[in-house]
């Protein structure tokens, strides 16, 4: 867990919304369901989550139900809109065509089996949920995985992950 | 659209042509046109480049009306990369024209008596058909230096560039887009070389004084056409996704769920994603002065298009799409956008299909002729296809033939013809079309997802273990029904999600034709082609052997989900049985 303190880091919009697709690093809020780490740590609203975000990843694995999927310490979590096309159609979040991924599909956990631990969870963000939730993310603290941002040298973080202090250009 | 123009290549004289009633064709259009008249005119064991095979250009059934999204143009032949009956269809403006012209169709037939190449020029007016040996080895974009002062202000040329004159069994049909640029291309299975063997290099299409095609009932077509572009624009994938990034959306996404083949299919996530992704790609488009949002043809409502210009703000292609994107990117393991708009734009001049020669080079590539990731390799390899390099020739002709000639086993094709961007063991359902279809590998056979609400042979669960070839079958026929139309294969998201606007594309048929169809009519309708075409292949010698995925998909897992194909034989069998 990287305790080092946050690197002063200026970014143009393009630059971080190339950053938020390779995937971002958010420290806490690990053991919660999917649903409560959308809402409660990022902060997105019900309704967005429920309505906009029509395609979800869980280490790369399509998940169908926001409340039996949970994000564990180092999961990588992936938000999408509804995509086109059959392959689209099939990623959407218990959609009618959801068979015809099966195999890499998300099989979910019981709920009652989360408990909060210390972590990071990458977030990743792609087409309108990027467009429209990037300033979200900026707002709050994050971290960058060395070598996904120019400019952050190998040295200046601790276990892969540098803590940013980032300002919008 | 009562007219079938049939163009006798082996006339006495050159080339005449030849209006003809639809006469038992009648009511049908697009592929159900295109594959009605290959399945009754060609005999199933002719050489695709021979005398005995056809090639019919056809626009949909409501295609030159004032409905959005209708411009789409079927071309179908018995195909030289398959051996199989071939609907390859694109966008542009010619479908429109063509329509409002009065044509259901243009048919290429007969014996060529010389080896001239000839222009087919079709108006109001009439047909002539001319030879011109300037054109020999003409690339699209030199046709259309040459012709674009006929057709720019109300007309389109379709042609074919040197893959299609040199046979290639990778080779395309162009067809100009609003611009006039040959960037809209029917583009599997070769069609484009049986053009070229009938010696028509261009047909330029002229509808000055053409008027858009009367419905049989006006005010019910308009309240449809209204109801039908309501339900496009509120939908989030026709109205905000696909406007705002282009097909190339899915890069990421496909990526995320490993499902994107990467280096010739040897995993299903590539390192490089983001940076050819449509976010990335609408943001470079935008940065540079192009555009990020732009239809094919007019009337789109849709726009999944774009224009990509390079550092200087010069055009280069239109918005590469992510079959594209991910053939010549991910699967070669080329991660600069600007090498991929370069080999887009090449394939567009030579006129080649761009998902089977970025899999083409892929193949190569892993044979050991250029390095994985190599851009600059994949343009000059290119270019040898184009200029005919006895290399040039083996890549022209496909995937498989490549890996062949290179020894591997590693040919991700089926019927000869090479999977687009979507890896079967990772979407299996998908895997189920790619084996089943009659036209070989092709994401677009079982695009249209509205089976729900066609409920083609009653209700099907997907949640069930037979549910997944019951899916692949009922998303083949109502693909067949909507390729018939005329219409965008896109519209299938708004028609899946809400019911009015499926029913507003019924109702638009209604209006314009005076018909009664309902939902089941439509499955008939798409069963009906589906019929035309199997029918075709069993008699060119397909059998259910030839409805499968190489083995290899069976056994080599694919990371990062360690996943195979294990669809059963008996289900794939299922499917059509």
């Amino acid at each position: 867990m990287p305790e080092a303190p946050a690197i002063p880091l200026t970014l143009p919009r393009h630059a971080f919304k190339a950053l938020l697709q390779r995937g971002v690093g958010i420290s806490g809020g690990a053991g919660a369901t999917v649903r409560e780490f959308l809402e409660d740590v990022l902060g997105i609203d019900a309704t967005y989550v429920e309505e906009k975000l029509q395609t979800v990843f869980l280490d790369g694995q399509p998940v169908d139900d926001l409340d039996r999927a949970v994000v564990r310490p180092g999961a990588v979590l992936a938000l999408s809109g509804a995509m086109p096309g059959l392959a689209g159609a099939t990623m959407r979040r218990g959609g009618y065509y959801a068979r015809m991924r099966e195999g890499i599909t998300h099989e979910g956990h019981d709920p009652a089996d989360r408990v909060q631990e210390d972590g990071i969870v990458v977030v990743k963000l792609f087409n309108r949920p990027l467009a429209d939730l990037a300033e979200t993310l900026a707002a709050r603290p994050l971290l960058a995985r060395h070598g996904t941002v120019e400019g952050l040298e190998p040295e200046t973080g601790e276990g892969g992950w540098v803590r940013l202090a980032l300002t919008l250009a | 659209m009562n007219t079938i123009l049939r163009i006798d290549v082996g006339a006495d004289g050159g080339p005449k042509a030849v209006p003809t009633p639809v006469g038992e064709y009648a009511g049908l259009g697009g592929r159900g046109l295109t594959s009605a008249i290959i399945a009754t005119e060609v005999p199933a064991d002719a050489h695709a480049l021979g005398p005995e095979n056809k090639l019919v250009i056809a626009p949909g059934l409501l295609s030159g009306t004032a409905a959005s999204m209708s411009g789409r143009l079927s071309v179908g032949c018995k195909s030289p990369l398959t051996g199989g009956i071939k609907e390859a269809n694109s966008g542009g403006q010619a479908a429109q024209l063509l329509a409002r012209l009065g044509y259901a169709a243009i048919v290429l037939e007969g014996e060529r008596k010389d080896d001239d190449l000839y222009v087919v020029r079709i108006s109001k007016n009439g047909v002539t058909i001319t030879p011109d040996e300037s054109l020999r080895r003409a690339t699209n974009y030199q046709l259309m230096d040459k012709f674009l002062g006929e057709y720019e202000k109300k007309g389109a040329m379709i042609s074919i560039g040197p893959a299609g004159e040199m046979g290639y069994a990778n080779s395309t049909v162009s067809i100009t887009d609003v611009e006039g640029r040959p960037t809209r291309h029917a583009g599997r299975g070769g069609v484009g070389a049986v053009m070229g063997s009938k010696g028509i290099k261009a047909i330029i299409v002229d509808a000055e004084g053409a008027k858009v095609r009367a419905p049989a009932n006006p005010e019910a077509f308009k309240a449809a056409s209204k109801a039908w572009v309501d339900g496009l624009s509120k939908h989030p994938v026709t109205g905000e996704g696909l406007p705002a990034y282009g097909t190339n959306v899915l890069t990421n996404v496909i990526n995320e769920a490993g499902a994107l083949p990467t280096r010739n299919f040897a995993t299903g996530q590539f390192e490089g994603a983001s940076k050819i992704s449509g976010e990335t790609q609408a943001e470079l488009e935008v940065s540079r002065g192009g555009s990020a949002t732009h239809g094919c043809h007019r009337g789109c409502t849709i726009k999944c298009s774009g224009t990509f210009v390079d550092k200087d703000g010069n055009f280069v292609t239109k918005q590469p799409e992510y079959e594209t994107v991910w053939a010549h990117g991910a699967n070669c393991g080329i991660d600069d956008l600007d090498v991929i708009a370069e080999l887009d734009r090449l394939d567009d001049d030579y006129g080649l299909d761009t998902i089977e020669m970025g899999a083409t080079i892929a193949v190569a590539m892993e044979a050991g002729v250029a390095k994985f990731g190599d851009g600059k390799a994949a343009i000059e390899l290119l270019h040898e296809v184009g200029e005919g390099t006895p290399l040039g020739r083996i890549l022209g002709s496909g995937a498989a033939t490549t890996a062949r000639v290179f020894g591997l086993e590693h040919a991700p094709c089926v019927k000869g013809q090479a999977m687009p961007a979507y890896d079967p063991r990772a979407v299996k359902g998908i895997g189920v079309t790619y084996a089943t279809s009659p036209m070989g590998a092709d994401h677009t056979a079982g695009y249209a997802v509205a089976t729900n609400i066609l409920k083609v042979g009653g209700d099907v669960d997907p949640l069930k273990p037979e549910g997944q070839a019951a899916l692949s079958k009922n998303l083949q026929i109502a693909t067949a029904a909507v390729d018939a139309t005329g219409m965008c294969l896109f519209v299938a998201f708004a028609v899946l999600d809400q019911p009015e606007t499926f029913q507003a594309l019924v109702d638009l048929l209604n209006a314009y034709y005076g018909w009664n169809l309902d939902a089941d009519g439509v499955a008939a309708y798409g069963s009906k082609i589906l019929a035309f075409e199997r029918d075709f292949n069993a008699r060119a010698g397909f059998t259910k052997a030839d409805d499968r995925l190489p083995r290899y998909f069976r056994r080599e897992p694919l990371a990062p989900h360690n996943v195979t194909f294990d669809v059963s034989d008996a289900e794939l069998d299922s499917v059509f049985d």
